[in-house]
């Protein structure tokens, strides 16, 4: 049979299923609901692949008006797909899809709901992560679990990197319900989620609220890096910031060199190839970034400026 | 591998890769909204692969992979 999907979602992740439903299913999506409707010169966006697709486009935000449940009854909505949208969606547009309304988010359930998961568990040294695609109640993140993926962490990964492993895995779950959906739609997996376990992680909340502890471990402070590294892109948590003297800095990109120091932590020191190198507890750590007030600075010049003297390899403090 | 060996070869792992057609070596692939955050992963991850070199996302600026030009140099440099 051909189902009737709406897609409310953003990022390259909602761009992503739709391109997937479209190459790999027979299904019609109705209509596409996402932040940004009208981006224009944007073909890869969600709404220039719907546009592309012939596909009505309308702003996320119209999934709180009244009404918008009546929409969704009207047109017939077998599946409601949500992906990656922040707009939360009311109970009565919840329950008016024909089979039910999903949500695929980039985490394992119950241990991380909420938002920038994939950051969170980076930091929190987790060895294994997931994705989920579970069915949606009026509380976030909380439904019962239809299917999900758990896999290793590659040690190296960055919020970015682990942000894409989540989308492709995840689009492959959505194609999961979808083909169920179609088959038996009273066989899509429903599994309770143990909610005693559940952590839920808030928008507004981030690891050591931004900022370096350099008496830390090199260990901890090179995840606390990767936690924060969208590189090239930015960070919803923005960069990492720390202090040099009395002046603020934003640093980006921590890595370890191997090389164990016994300086108090906090100890800047300029390498031989001219990046700043902090120590940790027990080891130099590298920068590849540094920025003040907003703009990129040379590593020599910010440590020439903060102690008036030369630079040079071991010459601060 | 002279430069133009390796733009036709950046050309062809984003259109066999990541169905990515460039329409131009200065098209603006991020602006354009041709490549993608999880286009790039993928992107990059297939050029290390395929030239045999290390690239590392979080020490680029996206000026670096924003054409097939950019992204051409930025290769040449880290075979060199």
């Amino acid at each position: 049979m051909t189902l009737r999907v709406l897609l409310i979602g953003q990022e390259a992740a909602g761009a992503q299923i739709l391109r997937a439903l479209a190459a790999a299913s027979q299904h019609e999506v109705v209509a596409v609901l996402t932040q940004e409707p009208s981006s224009k010169g944007d073909p890869m966006s969600l709404a220039g692949v719907a546009r592309a697709l012939s596909i009505d486009v309308m702003h996320a935000g119209l999934v709180r008006e009244t009404g918008f449940a009546s929409l969704v009854r009207d047109r017939g909505v077998d599946v409601l797909l949500n992906v990656h949208s922040l707009h939360l969606v009311p109970d009565d547009v919840l329950e008016a899809p024909k089979i039910g309304a999903f949500n695929l988010h980039p985490g394992p359930l119950p241990e991380y709901a909420g938002l920038n998961t994939v950051g969170w568990a980076i930091y929190n040294g987790d060895a294994e992560y997931g994705v989920t695609v579970h069915w949606m109640v009026p509380r976030v993140d909380a439904g019962p679990i239809a299917f999900e993926a758990r896999f290793p962490m590659d040690e190296a990964a960055t919020a970015l990197t682990l942000s894409a492993e989540c989308t492709r895995r995840g689009v492959e779950l959505l194609l999961d319900v979808l083909r169920c959906a179609d088959a038996v739609p009273s066989r899509i997996p429903a599994h309770a989620q143990n909610l005693s376990r559940r952590r839920y992680y808030r928008r507004s909340s981030m690891p050591q609220e931004g900022r370096v502890d350099w008496s830390r471990s090199a260990a901890h402070i090179e995840r606390l890096g990767r936690a924060f590294d969208y590189g090239p892109f930015t960070s919803p948590w923005g960069r990492l910031t720390t202090r040099l003297q009395s002046t603020a800095v934003e640093v980006a990109g921590l890595t370890r060199t191997g090389e164990p120091t016994n300086e108090p932590p906090g100890t800047p020191r300029l390498s031989k190839d001219g990046q700043l190198e902090v120590a940790s507890a027990d080891e130099w750590i590298r920068t590849q970034r540094l920025y003040v007030q907003g703009s990129q600075v040379e590593p020599s010049r910010l440590l020439e400026e903060l102690w008036g003297r030369r630079t040079g390899p071991d010459a601060y403090p | 591998m002279t430069a133009d060996t390796l733009r036709d070869d950046i050309v062809r792992i984003l259109r066999d890769r990541v169905r990515v057609v460039v329409p131009s070596p200065d098209a603006d692939l991020l602006d354009s909204g041709l490549l993608d955050s999880l286009g790039l992963v993928d992107f990059v991850a297939a050029v290390e692969r395929e030239f045999h070199i290390v690239i590392d996302l979080s020490d680029l600026d996206l000026d670096d992979l924003r054409t097939v030009v950019s992204i051409t140099e930025l290769v040449r440099k880290k075979l060199s």
